[in-house]
């Protein structure tokens, strides 16, 4: 397991009481297999941020604040704007003595959403690049683990996708005129815009393999007992942004002998390398491909209904807040909860 | 006699000016008719009653030379609740009020006065304490060092299980010996749930734990739950649900411990000891079982057999995995308690 310090400890009878469950599609809190949890959803809860979005899923409550940032591009990239994502716990997620481990847990979690939202090319990063090569838009995506309750990652890109939908930067004008050129920031926070197509942005949707079977939206003691997870994130049109394992360490991409390449279910797909095979799967935890295979187009047909369902949600929180208190951003989002229930997905799962 | 006003509660930290000096004000009034009363309060000026309920910030009294502030409470000139920084108190704004300072409670909870002690005892607590003869369940953390297992019982430190304390499988009561301590983890390993008693509290707050009859032992198959200690009743603590209501006919019994330390133990009972097969039937019961009681910690409800049942017949027309939203769980819970 990757983050094992977020994870119970468990018994062998536990674990196997768990197992038994999982297999015979009653899991320990009631909930079918394919069962997602209910998910709410907040945003606009943190004034000092040009975006913030809160997600909570059982007791998993996730805070997710952008920044925007006029800075210099990369040396790499001067056409570029920047995305620095950070996840972090908080102290009493976890009762380990040692916080460190939990840590580690949440800089993988950070390696996550930034492969699933910067490296993805979801976001046109050149858009965000004011004058190349000196002055260019940097986000910094802070994710907070202030509950931890299972399904962290898919979570945590539920609150980071939502947060985009909550951006706004203001306006700039470029001076090309004077050397070096200028860029003025306009302050009247009325002309704010959200540079980002949140509609073209992915939401994740982790399968994990509890005994024989595949689950979603576990809880920590069935994370506990998974022997695998595959991390599919997916656009609400179907298009897949990133595969990755997530239990058993950190990606690994076609490096074992027993990687298979596989055809993405649907849609095109876009590697984070581009000339790499579209997608390329470890076969996790004694996951055979074919299960894999499986669990791939059943994890993006959820990813893709999710996504459609948070657009819903979001939609309505715009329009609540249009109602109560005209256009633009502002901390009247934050008694705009909308719930919504990912209801057992009639999806054609391999199970 | 001790002269006991009651000062209007300021509930809310951090309050703004005008009404932090209303209510300051009122207070000053309260202080000088204590101080005028010649007769006076023999204990100091406190202005809280003992063992009344206060909540956070609240006031519990002026600072007094006569008086020491114990645990769960802190002084709080004036101005750091007020929205005036101290740097910018210009000598208008410098009134007395405005400088005097405050014991305050930092919980929800009652005060308590020993002497020239003044302390909050917090309502409720997040972790569990201990107390001789409280039915608890705890997991091993660590085998060793020595004769005994190290184990958690959501108190503020780990507590102790002695090798000599426990009873063996074969259920004989007898002097442990030096191949006994070389297979402690054949008994219990890390990970192990178990229910036991506590047997003695040391000076240092570590709970130590004792098997008293057979009752006591290894869990098997089931869940666990944690909920806040303070929300487990004393009474029966190993209780068995013979048809959990709202479940189906003949779908099994449930076993539960109420564990005093808030980690519940759910299990379906096995049709046949040792059998560790449960029909779909079975498991949803005891699903409903664990979601009951979360929703009865959810809404602070003390927990205990019966409120289990009166959740679990309300909840009949929900389904137990439903039963972890917030609305449906407010409701079935409204539901109970009518």
């Amino acid at each position: 397991m990757s983050n094992t310090s977020l994870l119970p400890l468990l018994s062998s009878s536990e674990r196997q009481f768990i197992l038994q469950g999982v297999a015979s599609g009653v899991r320990s809190d009631g909930r079918g297999r394919l069962d997602a949890r209910d998910i709410i959803l907040e945003t606009g809860l943190l004034p000092q941020a040009n975006g913030s979005a809160r997600v909570i899923i059982g007791n998993t409550d996730i805070l997710v604040g952008i920044k925007a940032d006029l800075g210099l591009p990369s040396q790499q990239n001067p056409d570029q704007g920047r995305i620095h994502c950070n996840v972090e716990c908080t102290a009493t997620v976890t009762n380990a003595v040692d916080s460190r481990d939990a840590d580690s847990d949440a800089e993988t979690l950070g390696h996550v959403i930034t492969r699933i939202f910067v490296n993805s090319g979801c976001i046109d990063l050149k858009k965000l690049c004011l004058i190349p090569g000196s002055v260019c838009w940097n986000f910094y995506i802070d994710a907070m683990i202030l509950g931890f309750d299972g399904n962290a990652a898919d979570a945590i890109a539920q609150a980071v996708r939502a947060a985009f939908s909550d951006l706004r930067i203001p306006r700039v004008v470029i001076d090309t005129g004077s050397t070096p050129p200028t860029v003025e920031i306009d302050e009247d926070l009325r002309r704010a815009f959200c540079p980002v197509d949140v509609a073209a942005l992915p939401l994740s949707m982790t399968m994990w393999k509890v005994g024989m079977s595949f689950l979603v939206d576990p809880t920590p003691a069935e994370e506990a007992c998974a022997s695998g997870a595959l991390l599919v994130a997916a656009t609400a049109t179907g298009r897949v942004c990133l595969v990755q394992t997530l239990a058993g360490g950190a990606a690994q991409y076609s490096e074992s002998a027993q990687a298979t390449a596989l055809p993405v279910p649907r849609g095109e797909s876009t590697g984070a390398q581009a000339g790499a095979p579209p997608v390329a799967v470890v076969s996790a935890g004694g996951m055979n491909p074919h299960s894999i295979v499986d669990m791939l187009s059943t994890a993006t047909e959820i990813a893709q209904s999710v996504a459609r369902k948070q657009d819903e949600a979001l939609r309505r929180v715009a329009e609540a807040s249009t109602r109560s208190h005209g256009a633009g951003k502002s901390a009247h989002f934050v008694d705009q909860s909308v719930g919504f229930f990912a209801d057992s997905f009639a999806a054609t799962s391999g199970n | 006699m001790n002269a006991c006003i009651l000062v209007p509660a300021s509930r809310h930290a951090p309050l703004d000016t005008e009404s932090f000096v209303r209510a300051t004000g009122r207070q000053q009034k309260a202080q000088d008719a204590e101080m005028d009363d010649t007769n006076g309060p023999t204990n100091g000026p406190v202005t809280v009653t003992d063992s009344q309920l206060v909540t956070p910030g609240e006031v519990l009294t002026m600072v007094d030379n006569r008086l020491t502030h114990g645990h769960c409470t802190r002084i709080i000139p004036a101005y750091e609740l007020s929205s005036i920084s101290p740097d910018v108190l210009t000598e208008q704004q410098a009134t007395p009020e405005l400088l005097s300072r405050y014991i305050r409670s930092t919980v929800a909870g009652t005060v308590s006065r020993i002497n020239s002690l003044l302390t909050v005892v917090p309502s409720r607590l997040p972790r569990y304490r201990g107390h001789t003869g409280d039915v608890v369940v705890g997991r091993i953390i660590a085998v060793g060092p020595g004769p005994r297992w190290r184990i958690d019982l959501n108190a503020r430190c780990f507590g102790v299980m002695r090798l000599s304390s426990i009873l063996l499988p074969d259920g004989v009561q007898r002097r442990k010996s030096q191949d006994d301590e070389l297979q402690m983890r054949t008994y219990f390993k890390e990970g192990d749930l178990f229910s036991a008693e506590v047997q003695s509290i040391g000076h240092d707050s570590m709970i130590s734990v004792h098997f008293r009859n057979n009752k006591f032992g290894k869990l098997s198959h089931g869940t666990l739950i944690t909920v806040p200690p303070h929300l487990v009743l004393r009474s029966i603590q190993f209780t068995s649900i013979p048809s959990v209501p709202g479940s189906e006919h003949n779908s099994g019994a449930v076993d539960v411990i109420l564990s005093l330390n808030g980690y519940i133990w759910v299990a379906p009972k096995p049709m046949e000891a040792g059998d560790s097969d449960f029909s779909p039937a079975h498991r949803l019961a005891a699903a409903r079982v664990c979601a009951a009681i979360r929703a009865l910690a959810s809404h602070e409800r003390m927990i205990s057999n019966q409120s289990i049942l009166m959740v679990c017949e309300a909840s009949a027309s929900y389904s137990p995995a439903s039963l972890s939203r917030p609305e449906i769980a407010a409701k079935v819970i409204a539901e109970a308690i009518r």
